[in-house]
Parts: C-alpha cells; structure tokens; sequence
C-alpha cells in the first residue's frame, strides 16, 4: 500500500456503511419475495406430465439431460472454456509447477479413499437416472479424487498422455455436439432423442459428461499444462516490449 | 414427443458451427489459424442463410430437444436477432481475417515465435467461443439459458483480454472479470425473481406481460443493472477503457465492436414490451446522454490511440441507450434508430481498433503526439481508421449518419427536442476527438521510427473493408431495415 498521506474516505474505510445498505438490499429482496401474487408451482406439474417420454424417472435429470439438456451442453463448453483460459494463461507467464506435498497422512487417506471415491462417483452416477445424482454430481466427486492424486506426489496428469488428456476434457462437449447433430441429420430438431433410444442416451451422456467434469476440474486444480517444464523459459522482459 | 412442425434447422447452426470449431482448433494445435478462417467462413455462411431465411420466411423458431416451451428451450430468429446474428458474421469475418495477418505478422517479425504461437493457439478457439456464445445469445428465446449463454460471452472475453500477458491487461482483465461476474448474478437473481412472478423463463412471454407488479419490478430493475453493467453505461464504464486498450489489437476490435452489443442487446429484448418504458425509459436515456458527454470528453483528453478509441466506445454506448424513450411509440423508427447505432458501431469501431492495433504493431506505441506521417507507412489503414471516424462522427452518407437521422428525426415528431440536441451535441464532441487523431495520423509529417515488422496485406485490407462497409451502410439502408421489420 502507498502511504500518501492523503486521506481517502471510500466505502471500504466504512464497513458498518456497506452493511446497512446490504441490509436494505437484503430486506428489499425479502420483502419481494414474501409478497403474494405470483404464479405459484412453477414449472414442475408440466415436467411430471412429460415424465414418462423423457427415458429417466429423475425429475432432475430429465430436466437436465432431455428437457433443457442445450443448456447442459452449454455448462459443458463453460468447464472447457475454463480449462482454455486457465491453460492460455501460460503466455502470461503467471503460472508456477506446483510443489506437491508427500505426507504419510495424505498417503495413507488417499489409498483408503481413492477406490471408495471412485465407487461413490459410480454409483451416483447410475442412482441419477431414478433419483438424486448424476453426471455433476459424480463429475465433482472424480474431480476431488483427481485433487487428491495432485496433492499427493502422483503428478498422474504429467503421466498422462497429452493427446488422452485433451481427447478427455473434450469428450462431453464433443459428443453432445455429436448427439445433437445426429438429430439433426435426421430431421429432428437439435438434442431431440428417440422415445426407444432416451434412456441410453442420457446415461451415455452422462458417463461423458462426468468423466469429463471431473477430469477438467483436475485439470483447473493443477492450473497449467502438463507439458510446461518441457518449454523453454519465459523471457521476462518479454511482456515490456511487444503487446 | 411434441414435434413442432415449426423447427428450422437453419436456425441452430450459427451456434453449432463454431462450437464445433472451437473444439476443433483446441485439438488441432497445428495449424489453428487455418481451421480458425474454415470455421469462420461456415459460421458467417450459415448466419447469412439464418438472416436470408428470415428475411424471406418471416420469424423462425427452433424447438431444441423437441420440447416446446415452457419446459423446453426454443430459439427464435426473429428480423432483429438476425441482424444481430449478420452484425457479428460480417464483423467477425472481418476480424477473423485481420487476426490471421495479425499473428502471421508477428510470428514471421520475431524471435519469441515461441510465446506469439501460443498466444495464437489459444485465440481461436477462444474466439470462436465466443462467436457461438453471442449467436446463441442473440437466438435464445429463453432467460436462463440467456444466462449461460452471458456467462460463456464473458469468460471468453475475459480469456481473450488476458491473452496479450502485459501487467496492464492483466490488471484489467482481473477487474472485467469481477465486474462481468457481478453483473451475470445481478442478472440471474432478476431470472429467479422473473420466473417466480410468471412461472416461466420464456422471454417473449416475459417481455409482453411487464406488469408494475412488485416481483416484476424488482426482477427487471436487477436485471438491467446487471445487463448494464455489462454493457458499460455511464456509472459503470470504469472497467471498458483500460481492458478493451490493452488488449491484442482483433480482441480490442471484438470486445468493443461485438461483446458490448450482446448484453445491450439483451437490455432491448427486456425492455422492447413498452409497457414500463413510458415511466422509467428516461433512465437509460440520461445515462446515456451523461456518457455521450462524459466519453467525448475523456476520449479527447487520451494520449494513447487505442485509449482514445476505448473512450469512445463508452461514448458511443450512450447513442444505444438515449434511443430507449422512442421505443414507447410501436411505428419502429426508434428500434431502427437503435439497431442501426448497433450495427454501424460494431463495422466503424472493429476498423478503427483494427487499424490503431496496425500502428501499433508497426511502431511499437499508440501515441497520439508521435503517430504523424505514419500514413506514409500505413496508408490503407489510415484511411480506414479516418473513415471509421467519418461514420462514427456522423457525416452522411455513412451508416452513423442513417442512424442519428432516424434519431433526431423521431425525437422531435415526439417533441423529445433534449435528446435530439444531445444527439447533435454528440455528434460535434466525436467530431472534435476524431479530428485530434486523424489529423495526428493523416499529417504530411516524415516519419522518423523505423517501422518493427512488415504488416501483412490482410491487416490493413480488412479493416478498410470494415470502415467502408460502415460507409455504405447508409446507401444500403433499406436492406438492414426490412430485415427488422421482421416481428
């Protein structure tokens, strides 16, 4: 911080200010809400009554996966998008390999839950097509099994072949592309499944869509390539030259 | 499953097609520039099938995954969403070309090919990206997914302003990203709060049934605070000058000639129902006119060229809100007045950023002082970057002109006289900026710097083409004006 001597009166100097005003936002947002006169239920007596013609009985998944499941392929591109920004950060020259830390505790945790982890991101995976869970939910759970093995000295995204890693990140995007072109080409609407079809094309999805998830979610966690140490070395006074 | 007989095909592909492309230049990190122009070429050919099939056909829609709103997703090409959807094709064809010239450039001018092929590497996929977010955003017929559709224009954007490494943009970046983050979950609190008074998220429902109810107040105020802050209207440009200057000089040209468009866009599509303007569209109109004063100004007082250009841009983002009380009347003269702001903008800034990004590059700085006799080096892109500013100024016959005419002219048959006057005072304040920095590149000066690097023939070309096209879209008028009178 610059000690300028000058003496700048901002909203941030005045904590107690900003809270009364979040507090105001806040009941102005409570009392809105509490007020009558909205359309009550929303949407969830129609989604009960195409239920039957999704191919899961998963209101959740249904909604996710067959009614808005463009929205979904979009979510896809975000997650990929954030493994692309992280990745081009490289030529900013802001990124650092990281220092794992071995410890006999870490060690110890990770060979008891890596196998229970992956169980887990399974089962919830299978459980979403009748109840709660699905391709978010387990996507999460591989993530934080990959973040684990990060941690730990197993640099398994080094390992790794860069070709696979890519491949893998861009699976869910790539294949519900695919999905929603097949369509397409058969004269249905984008994303539109066969009544017979349905239900293994949601869970096909959802394999994708989780392997994917928790791979680029790994892959943020690590936060740069793989093949950095490979490259030469950034010239620092790069940056003050060109643009 | 309920198949519409209304689902034109031809409506998805402007996002399909670059989605694809983006994987595709992701996975192929060979040559990414020549699949970068292949998918650029398809998208614009697919979007110039969307705006001629609306043009003749009338409003499609597209019931994604066979489902029919409420519980689907449907798009809906409608004559301002497709020229929407042209804006960006033509815009980003001309930028797509630029950047190939561009990285080429710099790749063949120096040894740090190293850092100039990575930073190319990740453009265009991130640029392509971007390009199916903001067409998926102009179709959608859908707020949450509008929502997502925001978020993926955002975090490319900030990606693409990140990518030139400089601690400036750096810093920039940074802030553009809270701010856009701010401004994407102002915007879904409004969703919520828009889906909890009409129990759908469909926009055409929405936007028709704007009652003065607590609910829909509350959820349209968040809204267009959101939309605006990531417009950058007046209170909230701070984030626009230093993260669109110093950028790369295509993502300088996308971020002010494309990305503004779409959350402005989106501030139409809320607010085009008429319902509340009558009582609250003065608002945005005195924003806008406090920044068309307050750009000007700044813009003037810049030392760097590409500073001067981003000011102007908050400048010119004041023209496309001050049009908002003439939407109240439904004979469309303001909604012409405000898309064609839109579309004359996006072709005269993406040339004057393209061309200021050319001296640049060929100089090694921006400064207005030293920028004489660069039009010995440069000419072609001079004259594009002095054309941009004649339709930017408003001089006939350019598409500025078109625009401000279709302005003054309704705000006086509304006897609206203070906007038509901001509109001139505007016009004069861009003319006396513009002059500073045509006068500073197009003076018989002799040059003393020699130049860095040879500038390929494409960089110079395409942004002429761009500040031409900005030209005669006043002579074309008509053609851009039937395509939104489709409804």
């Amino acid at each position: 911080m610059v000690n300028s001597g000058r003496k700048r009166v901002s909203p941030a100097h005045r904590p107690w200010l900003l809270l009364v005003l979040l507090l105001l936002f806040f009941a102005a947002l409570a009392w809105v809400y509490l007020v009558p006169g909205s359309v009550p239920g929303g949407l969830a007596r129609q989604v009960d009554a195409s239920l039957v013609a999704s191919g899961v009985s998963s209101r959740v998944t249904a909604v996710l996966l067959n009614f808005r499941a463009y929205d979904t392929l979009l979510e896809c591109f975000i997650l990929l998008l954030g493994v692309m920004v992280v990745w081009s950060l490289r030529s900013a020259g802001t990124t650092e390999p990281r220092q794992p830390a071995v410890g006999a505790i870490l060690a110890a945790l990770e060979r008891l839950l890596l196998p229970l982890m992956i169980l887990v991101a399974g089962y919830l995976l299978w459980a979403g097509s009748s109840q709660a869970g699905g391709a978010f939910q387990a996507g999460a759970i591989l993530g934080g099994a990959g973040v684990l093995l990060l941690l730990d000295s197993s640099p398994f995204l080094d390992i790794l072949p860069k070709k696979a890693l890519v491949w893998g990140i861009t699976l869910a995007p790539l294949f519900f592309l695919a999905v929603g072109v097949a369509a397409l080409t058969q004269g249905r609407p984008f994303l539109t499944y066969r009544f017979q079809e349905a239900s293994l094309v949601i869970v096909a999805l959802e394999v994708a869509a989780a392997f994917s998830i928790g791979l680029c979610l790994a892959t943020l966690f690590a936060g740069r390539l793989p093949e950095y140490e490979s490259e030469p070395a950034q010239d620092k006074f790069a940056a003050k030259r060109g643009e | 499953m309920n198949l519409s007989p209304d689902s034109s095909a031809w409506i998805i592909w402007p996002v399909v097609v670059p989605l694809l492309g983006a994987v595709v230049c992701f996975l192929y990190k060979k040559k990414p520039r020549l699949a970068g122009h292949f998918f650029a070429v398809v998208t614009c050919g697919t979007s110039t099938v969307l705006g001629w099939q609306v043009l003749s056909q009338g409003v499609g829609r597209h019931l994604l995954g066979g489902w029919s709103p409420p519980l689907g997703i449907s798009l809906r090409a409608d004559g301002p969403a497709a020229l929407m959807v042209m804006m960006t094709a033509v815009t980003g064809l001309g930028i797509t070309l630029y950047s190939g010239g561009y990285f080429q450039s710099r790749l063949a001018g120096d040894s740090q090919d190293h850092r100039f092929r990575a930073q190319e590497q990740s453009f265009w996929p991130l640029w392509l990206l971007l390009w199916a977010a903001l067409n998926g955003l102009f179709l959608s017929g859908d707020i949450f997914n509008i929502y997502i559709s925001l978020e993926l224009v955002a975090l490319s954007s900030v990606g693409l302003t990140v990518l030139s490494g400089k601690p400036p943009s750096l810093v920039a970046a940074m802030r553009y990203l809270l701010v856009s983050l701010l401004g994407s979950l102002t915007f879904l609190l409004g969703v919520g709060f828009f889906y909890k008074a009409h129990g759908t998220l469909e926009l055409a429902v929405i936007s028709k049934a704007l009652a003065p109810t607590p609910p829909v107040i509350m959820a349209l105020a968040l809204v267009s605070v959101g939309l605006m802050l990531k417009t950058a209207l007046f209170p909230f440009h701070f984030w626009l000058p230093p993260a669109h200057a110093n950028a790369l000089a295509p993502v300088s040209a996308i971020l002010s000639a494309l990305v503004i468009k779409g959350s402005w866009y989106l501030f139409y599509r809320f607010w085009q129902g008429g319902g509340l303007l009558a009582a609250v569209g003065i608002v945005p109109a005195l924003l806008g006119s406090v920044a068309i004063i307050w750009g000007a100004f700044q813009a003037f007082s810049q030392q760097r060229l590409k500073m001067l250009v981003a000011y102007s841009t908050v400048a010119q983002i004041g023209y496309l809100f001050v049009a908002f009380p003439l939407l109240v009347d439904s004979a469309g003269q303001g909604r012409d007045a405000l898309f064609y702001f839109a579309i004359s903008h996006s072709c005269a800034k993406a040339a004057m950023f393209l061309a200021a990004g050319t001296f640049f590059l060929q100089l090694g700085h921006d400064r207005i002082r030293d920028l004489a006799g660069v039009r010995q080096l440069l000419p072609v892109s001079s004259f594009a970057f002095a054309l941009g500013g004649v339709s930017l100024m408003g001089l006939p016959p350019s598409g500025g002109f078109i625009a401000k005419y279709l302005l003054v002219s309704k705000a006086i048959s509304q006897d609206l006289w203070w906007l038509a006057l901001i509109a001139v005072v505007g016009s004069g304040l861009t003319a006396v900026y513009v002059f500073r920095a045509v006068s500073s590149v197009l003076s018989p000066h002799l040059l003393e710097e020699r130049p860095l690097l040879v500038v390929a023939a494409s960089m110079q070309w395409s942004a002429l083409a761009l500040a031409l096209l900005a030209i005669v879209l006043g002579i074309m008028a008509p053609l851009p004006l039937a395509l939104l009178e489709v409804t």
